[in-house]
């Protein structure tokens, strides 16, 4: 009751002010912010968002509305947020995807990830796990990389054309020099069935799905993709270790248009963090394998143009062109 | 006596205050969003999502997924007296039932819909109770290989769907199939068909193509015949009794066949990650009129008809939990979202879910029959209130479906480009029936082609382009019989014909 009683004054506080003085001077936010999530609901970018956006909303005082423009690995949404109002009341959840890899995947991507945008804050990461089904033959990553340079080699499932888990796969072959097979899949779950029934020979999956299925018995974890390791399987070795140059992780990091003020940034910024520190959200996190974003405001402008550089150099190495 | 025990544990769950009052609003909400045409469970299920975080994790998964089969309930209803399919998978259901409306047989048609769909549902979730892993395994041992041959024979059936001329039924599934391919290719990321349209790239959505074919062209076509005065016979309306919706003895005995058999193609169907409900709906309509002794009857208002597909599509629906509980594999869409509702709830399914939250999906499994009950409950006595739908004024009815439709299809992707793409097939669609073809193949096309191709492709990449590879696996060499057989079954008949003639003279 106190709480609702505290927002009902916070929003006749703002209401009174928006009437009595100039728009311009009302504090931001004075009408409910949107954020945009470009893929379906359901997915893990969208939990992630909702658990965030319900932090936000409680903590600026305004709703935070989650919505799902899905389409184009994301590129749908994110598209229509950066040609908004630099204001703040159109934010995006951007991943890896929408701000890295699509650069160099999509011919006409309608938007730049580096010029287009103003980073408001990095809210987590995690790598995937490589793995390979319970029964298969290969019990180290030696062992799968070696076969994969005789006969037929081996073949590997992703989410799509590139996409994260595809291009992941690229590398590895780029850094053993083996013959490795991509094998599309429409989900990340219908891929990992694949996997478990051997049909084809590894995947690069989500860790808290992968670990589940290791720790059942249907699954073996063969290395991570991020040179730190996984926080959820500490055991599992990063591949990084055998083949230098491999450390890829996924990542999630809220944005809006470009030339964003920086009060406004700043406010969103806070917010988010006080997100992060909620206690449901920290448990999703631990449960999902999701490690909190540790890269600052100032230097997420070059955190984005690095990535865009690495997962470019890999996506020309695998003639990954989508459209 | 561990199913027993099990049970009893998923019964304390279920039948709990909370549990009992959320499970039905779940399927009260569901009945009622499946007949609006074009608003389904997926958007449903999403807009509910974050008023369930304040639940109890299992409460809360019993309501999300009483929307989903409730709706399964609902959507055959208008399918059956508007001959406006409420979701995709109950368009064949119009096939059949919309024509028992119009020769007065509404009640009934409602009330076999209500008892299949409950027949169906109950069925399947005992299947998941006693089988649920191994039912899972043996979905896993399904590989594209399987798979294409399952969608081979879901094709090679929807020609022998369609009233008439097969020639017609197979243009159909070839536009369906065209339909199918706009969209990014899976394989190579090129964009096929999509004019440069950044809401191509996705592909055409279901929702678009099924409320346009059936929806907006009924509408058209309807309102054009009222206007010209040319319609056929309106739909004879009178009050229904009690009576008047209960079949007849010689008519019942004739129900339990079909149903059992569309239950069985359901639960398999269903337990296919990635089929999905109209997938089942189809196959079993199309079984039931190769079985039928009197197949020249199907399309006409055959009782066989609306039950056999309502039984499959909420056997299917049940049965899609399977690989989503106990693998943690969503099949479809909407299992996705009730996958992310889990997760976000704090629960993820995987292989062990079962042992290590026995309560939740004991109480889940139990719910899913107590919510079957309550859908029966709650669907028979409306039927004598639904009926009277026919009788609300076109001019009321139709704009209220057509801002439905719009709704619909604009909830899919919050996207306005797929409404128009809906409006331009109700425009496709109104040709189609002016021409006399029927739409339902297309649908099937559209759904199977995809499918079949990404299968077929993905078979070859991994057989390094071996084509014996559909011959290695047995349940593949069966499936590929059962189509030979479908296809050389008319020719002998065919051949015998000619050969008597020959030698008669």
């Amino acid at each position: 009751m106190k709480h609702l009683f505290q927002k009902f004054l916070a929003a006749a506080v703002i209401a009174s002010a928006s009437f009595t003085g100039s728009a311009a001077f009302a504090e931001f936010p004075d009408r409910p912010i949107t954020m945009v999530v470009p893929f379906s609901p359901g997915t893990s970018t969208d939990t992630v968002s909702r658990l965030i956006a319900k932090v936000m909303s409680e903590n600026l005082g305004q709703p935070v509305v989650v919505e799902n423009r899905a389409g184009a690995g994301g590129s749908v949404g994110t598209s229509e947020v950066v040609k908004s109002d630099p204001d703040g009341y159109m934010i995006a959840m951007g991943t890896v995807g929408t701000l890295a890899i699509n650069k160099s995947i999509f011919k006409d991507l309608p938007y730049d990830p580096e010029a287009d945008v103003t980073p408001i804050s990095f809210v987590g990461y995690t790598p995937t796990l490589l793995v390979v089904s319970a029964d298969s033959k290969f019990q180290t990553l030696e062992d799968l990389v070696a076969a994969s340079k005789t006969g037929d080699g081996v073949t590997f499932a992703s989410t799509g054309n590139g996409t994260s888990t595809h291009l992941a796969g690229e590398l590895l072959k780029v850094l053993t020099g083996g013959q490795m097979i991509h094998v599309p899949y429409k989900s990340g779950a219908v891929g990992l069935a694949a996997v478990m029934s051997g049909e084809v020979d590894f995947m690069f999956n989500h860790p808290v799905s992968a670990k589940k299925n290791v720790e059942a018995g249907k699954l073996r974890a063969l290395g991570v993709s991020g040179a730190k390791g996984s926080v959820v399987a500490p055991e599992v070795p990063p591949i990084n270790d055998t083949y230098e140059g491999f450390d890829l992780i996924a990542w999630w990091l809220i944005h809006g248009p470009a030339n964003m003020p920086d009060d406004v940034t700043k406010k969103l910024n806070a917010a988010v963090t006080a997100a992060m520190n909620d206690d449901e959200v920290r448990q999703h996190f631990a449960r999902s394998g999701i490690t909190e974003g540790d890269v600052a405001l100032a230097d997420l402008k070059g955190f984005i143009s690095a990535e865009v550089k690495k997962w470019g150099s890999i996506a020309d190495a695998a003639k990954a062109k989508a459209d | 006596m561990e199913l027993l025990s099990n049970l009893a544990l998923g019964m304390e769950t279920a039948f709990s205050y909370d549990a009992l009052l959320y499970c039905f609003i779940g399927v009260s909400i569901g009945t009622f969003v499946g007949a609006l045409p074009g608003i389904g469970p997926m958007v449903t299920i999403s807009v509910a999502l974050p008023l369930t975080f304040g639940l109890d994790p299992t409460v809360a998964l019993i309501m999300l997924a009483g929307i989903f089969y409730g709706a399964q309930y609902g959507g055959s209803i208008s399918s059956i007296l508007l001959n406006l399919p409420g979701t995709a998978s109950t368009a064949v259901t119009a096939l059949d039932g919309y024509p028992m409306t119009k020769n007065g047989r509404a009640g009934l048609a409602l009330f076999i819909n209500a008892v299949a769909s409950f027949c169906g549902s109950s069925l399947a979730v005992l299947l998941v109770m006693g089988f649920a892993p191994s039912i899972a395994d043996f979905a896993l041992g399904f590989n594209s290989t399987e798979y294409f041959s399952v969608m081979l024979l879901g094709l090679i059936a929807a020609c022998t769907m369609s009233n008439g001329s097969t020639l017609k039924a197979l243009v159909m599934v070839a536009f369906g199939l065209v339909l199918g391919i706009v969209g990014l290719d899976l394989n190579s990321g090129v964009p096929r068909f999509t004019f440069g349209f950044l809401g191509l790239t996705e592909g055409i959505s279901l929702i678009s193509v099924a409320m346009g074919l059936f929806g907006i062209a009924e509408i058209v076509s309807k309102m054009g015949e009222s206007k010209s005065g040319m319609g056929g016979p309106e739909p004879k309306i009178r009050h229904v009794s009690f009576r008047d919706m209960l079949p007849r003895r010689d008519e019942l005995s004739r129900l339990w066949g079909p149903i059992l058999r569309g239950t069985g193609i359901g639960s398999v169907i269903g337990s296919l990650p990635g089929s999905g409900p109209t997938v089942a709906a189809f196959m079993a309509y199309a079984m039931e009129k190769k079985v039928s002794r009197t197949p020249e009857k199907f399309g006409t208002g055959a009782l066989e008809g609306v039950a056999a597909p309502e039984a499959a599509n909420n056997a299917s629906v049940q049965a899609a939990f399977i690989p989503t509980l106990s693998l943690g594999i969503p099949g479809d869409v909407v299992m996705a979202i009730l996958l992310g509702a889990m997760i976000m709830h704090g629960i993820i399914p995987g292989p062990q879910f079962i042992s290590s939250q026995p309560a939740m999906f004991w109480g889940l499994i139990v719910s899913f029959w107590i919510g079957n009950v309550m859908l029966l409950i709650l669907n028979l006595p409306l039927i004598g209130l639904l009926v009277k739908i026919i009788t609300v004024p076109s001019r009321i009815l139709y704009p209220v479906v057509i801002f439905f439709i719009c709704i619909g299809s604009y909830s899919v992707a919050n996207n306005v480009f797929d409404v128009f793409v809906t409006l331009v097939f109700g425009l496709v669609g109104y040709v189609l029936m002016r021409l006399r073809y029927n739409a339902a193949p297309v649908l099937l096309g559209f759904i199977l082609g995809p499918m079949m191709e990404e299968n077929l492709r993905r078979s070859l990449v991994i057989s390094r382009g071996d084509l014996t590879v559909f011959l290695d696996r047995p349940v593949s060499v069966a499936l590929l019989l059962v189509c030979l057989l479908l296809l050389v079954m008319p020719l002998r008949k065919q051949l015998m014909k000619y050969c008597r003639s020959a030698m008669s003279r």
